[in-house]
């Protein structure tokens, strides 16, 4: 945090190190820097008259008319989706079928408003464990991504899905067979997490987690072999 | 409309008020002249501001002396915070934050607050913005401050009976759909766990290890009158 | 000062009216509630006031309709789950509430953040500023009659929250920040789109100013209007553009700087009266210097980490934690029960209304102890008092414009 650490910038202006100086300690630092005052203008018998100036505005708001439309005509015309895009939260679904999530609970600790909440339960799947009720509560998410940020299993994703609309209360209540989204239709946002979530390590193996609680640490290959729990 | 004349003090220095030229600048100056006040410097923490305890029946004294000495001059009150210490003796303690426009220096003052007596001077005559820090700290906390003429609640409803940021107020809250004064004190809780997916325990991680800034068990503490 | 604190709540409290009280309209004093949804008072602010003809003769701001129990709820949250309750303090820059709480926890762990996740977070704030000036700039318009302000402020503010959606990808209240850096890099195309929003701003503030400050309409509203002394300020504690519009140049960022701003070039400019017309050039220059704050960072980006490599303090890489025992565990460990060392720190930063402070008590539990959050909106909403007292009452609009307190903020 100390400025000697900070990088290579412009070096700073005399009225910037004026202050500089000032901050550590030299007395009367408010009167040190010299400020620059705004300019008040006193009003001009033009401006006086309004008529210039209410002409000059009436012109410019008139001109508008003919510069290009920067409206956006939402229910029509959509936002353009980008990766970074955080929409509700979905499970991701499998080829086969299944949900990749483990039912750790990591991410209904983390999730601030608590709107997860997770049944565990166990499966004949070389994982053991899978969610039995998995509920996201979309009128409770706002939307923060710590679920996807925190999962181990890379299981829970935000979708490009933004506009969430019911009748009743119930209708935002997404169970299982609502949350479950194919693998398919998540890969951007997948790619985006891998990509993003690798932090400072770029050589970080950003393959998909493996099924079945295997463990296969690049650093430890050749050394033992890897554990299978079954 | 006229334009109004420009205010005297307006465009010279903020510090022009006290005496002119300070003596000396007060990296030790400052603490010699308080502990000779009767302030206790604490050990720095980990943002390095001076900090100092002073006892209740010294506050005034040493809160006069920051401002009105040129040697200190703390032109801005910033913060007033309650904080709660439940197992600890002195329970209440009210953290001044006070910044320094001459030095620019900002200095953190503790006064202890028993729980028997929960009253602390005021300071409103030194700094007029403590108007609506004090009363915050005593909506939140309880704490009553001696010589503040409008001692009010400013955040929560005037016949609110609890002070929230007790520690042993819980988070849920308490009922409020009545109003206490009509009932006569007489308190309605219900269960909390109306809209609360089950299962969703979260206990924090508590490594504090037995520290006297331990926390409650949690029993609500009865009523008490809502306005001083 | 006893005018400033002297406690006026109904008619009967004042002293006798100099003509004596009529019994009509015209000769009694009358007390008026304005708000607590009334659309000039931002919010949820109720003036409760007492009018001698248009005349305000007495005024008392009623706050704490917007209360959340925020500082509460941090004593129950874990530090990073806070920040979503940073957001939504002051509502129009979210990201700044995020950056003040981000730097008050990192100073408490220690945690030494990269330098261009610093250099991101100042852009950030940066923006911020300009989001909130923007708003202020539109509404206040609208508040003082020039209704197509509006407009065009907030044109410039919906190009600026879809940049910040594709850093962040949300448009607001953005949870972008994390304990040691931020939640995501700036990729070299959004440095793009940002330079370009970043050069055309001068010229829309200058057609902001344009509609505004030569307008006669406009200087009748604020001139002269909610005027209070360098010494009154001072004394009722106000920060930010309306304390630099009496004459002050104190300015967080030079006088307790954080992030990169002692390495940047830029002016504070000071206003010479303190009324509503200097606290309006005031942020107009303000919004200059934040695109001339922008344009050197954004030119001279520093390469490298956008997040601390922090083992013990940043969730590990997550390709590593699909794949290795040890990060799995980190990676539970950090979120479940990340703890920083037991301490008490006070933080503050320029945010656009003025010094937001946190004063954060940690007991070494995996939440905070205490959190007190110091709002600029709640500080500087006492000087509505002085600004209105001896004003007329369609000044009051005016005065609360140029004022421009958040009450999420306020009320936390
Ligand atoms: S996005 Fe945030 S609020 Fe929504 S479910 Fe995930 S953690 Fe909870
Ligand atoms: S963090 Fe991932 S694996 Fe764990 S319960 Fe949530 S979705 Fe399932």
């Amino acid at each position: 945090m100390s400025p000697e650490s900070a990088p290579v910038l412009p070096p700073p202006a005399a009225g910037a190190a004026s202050a500089a100086s000032a901050a550590s300690g030299a007395p009367r630092f408010a009167a040190a820097v010299a400020n620059p005052k705004v300019m008040r203008h006193a009003l001009t018998t033009n401006e006086k008259l309004f008529v210039g100036p209410f002409l000059k505005s009436l012109l410019y708001t008139f001109s508008r008319m003919f510069k290009k439309d920067i409206t956006r005509r939402y229910p029509e015309q959509k936002m353009e989706n980008k990766p970074s895009l955080h929409g509700v939260p979905v499970l991701v679904m499998k080829e086969d079928g299944a949900p990749r999530c483990v039912a750790c609970g990591l991410c209904e600790f983390v999730c601030p408003p608590r709107a997860i909440d997770i049944q565990p339960g166990e499966t004949d799947r070389p994982i053991e464990r899978e969610p039995k009720s998995f509920v996201i509560d979309m009128l409770r998410c706002i939307e923060c991504s710590y679920c996807e940020e925190v999962c181990p299993e890379e299981a829970i994703v935000m979708s490009t899905d933004y506009e969430v609309v019911g009748r009743r209360r119930e209708d935002f209540v997404w169970d299982l067979k609502k949350l479950l989204k194919p693998i398919a239709q998540l890969k951007d946002r997948i790619a985006w997490v891998r990509r993003t979530y690798r932090r400072w390590d770029s050589n970080a193996d950003a393959s998909a987690p493996p099924e079945g609680g295997v463990y296969r640490d690049p650093r430890w290959a050749g050394k033992s072999k890897p554990v299978d729990h079954h | 409309m006229a334009d109004v004349p420009a205010n005297p003090s307006s465009s010279s220095n903020p510090a022009a008020a006290a005496p002119a030229a300070p003596v000396a600048p007060p990296p030790d100056p400052l603490i010699a002249a308080l502990t000779a006040l009767g302030a206790e410097a604490l050990p720095l923490t980990q943002d390095l501001l001076p900090v100092f305890r002073v006892e209740r029946d010294a506050w005034p004294s040493v809160a006069r002396a920051l401002r009105r000495d040129p040697q200190l001059s703390f032109e801005m009150l910033i913060d007033v915070a309650g904080v709660d210490f439940p197992k600890r003796r002195p329970r209440f303690e009210v953290v001044y934050h006070l910044w320094s426009l001459t030095w620019n220096k900002v200095i953190r003052v503790k006064v202890g607050v028993p729980e028997e007596d929960p009253q602390v001077a005021s300071v409103i005559d030194l700094w007029p913005t403590a108007d609506w820090h004090e009363r915050e700290a005593f909506d939140m906390v309880g704490v009553k401050f001696a010589g503040h003429p409008d001692l009010r609640r400013i955040l929560m409803p005037d016949d609110y009976p609890w002070h929230p940021l007790r520690k042993d107020f819980p988070v849920e809250g308490i009922d409020n759909s009545i109003s206490y004064v009509k009932a006569g004190g007489v308190l309605m809780t219900r269960e909390l766990d109306v809209d609360r997916p089950a299962g969703q325990d979260r206990t924090p991680v508590d490594r504090s290890h037995g520290d006297p800034a331990g926390y409650s068990d949690g029993t609500p503490t009865l009523p008490e009158e809502g306005r001083s | 000062m006893s005018t400033l604190t002297e406690k006026i709540v109904t008619v009967s409290d004042l002293p006798p009216r100099p003509g004596g009280e009529g019994g009509n309209l015209h000769e009694e004093r009358m007390e008026l509630s304005m708000g607590p949804q009334h659309p000039a008072t931002h919010g949820v602010l109720q003036c409760k006031l007492i009018l001698d003809g248009e005349k305000v003769v007495a005024m008392d701001p009623v706050v704490g309709y917007l209360h959340r129990g925020k500082e509460k709820h941090a004593e129950h949250m874990t530090y990073q789950q806070f920040f979503t309750l940073t957001d939504r303090l002051d509502y129009l820059q979210p990201l700044a509430n995020e950056v003040g709480w981000a730097l008050t926890v990192e100073k408490l762990a220690g945690i030494e953040v990269p330098a261009r996740a610093q250099a991101i977070r100042t852009i950030i704030c940066e923006f911020m500023r300009l989001s909130a000036h923007l708003v202020w700039a539109g509404i206040g318009g609208v508040d003082t009659g020039a209704v197509s302000m509006f407009m065009y402020a907030f044109r410039d503010r919906e190009e600026l929250f879809d940049l910040m959606d594709e850093l962040t990808g949300l448009r607001t209240n953005q949870e972008y920040l994390r304990i040691g850096g931020v939640g995501a890099d700036l990729s070299p195309e959004l440095i793009e789109k940002m330079k370009k929003w970043v050069a055309a701003l001068p010229g829309h503030v200058d057609e902001f100013e344009l509609l505004l400050t030569g307008n006669k309409i406009f200087h009748d509203r604020m001139r002269g209007v909610g005027q209070i002394t360098a010494q009154q300020a001072i004394e009722l504690g106000v920060t930010g553009p309306c304390l630099r519009a009496t004459g002050v140049g104190v300015d967080l960022r030079r006088a307790r700087p954080y992030l990169l701003y002692p390495q940047l070039e830029f002016d504070v400019p000071v206003g010479t009266r303190g009324d509503a017309y200097d606290r309006y050039l005031v942020r107009i220059e303000e919004m200059r210097q934040s695109a001339r704050i922008l344009k050197q960072l954004l030119d001279h980006l520093p390469a490298g980490e956008w997040i601390a490599k922090d083992w013990k303090n940043v969730l590990p890489p997550k390709g590593r934690v699909y794949t290795s025992m040890e990060e799995m565990i980190h990676q539970f460990k950090t979120v479940t029960e990340w703890c920083p060392p037991k301490g008490e720190v006070y933080q503050a930063t320029e945010a656009a209304n003025g010094e937001l402070g946190f004063y954060l008590m940690s007991a070494g539990a995996s939440h905070p102890y205490r959190v007190k959050i110091r709002s600029p909106s709640f500080i500087n909403l006492q000087a509505l008092k002085p600004m209105s007292v001896g004003s007329y009452f369609s000044d009051i609009v005016a005065i609360i414009a140029s004022l421009h307190f958040i009450m999420g903020e306020c009320d936390r």
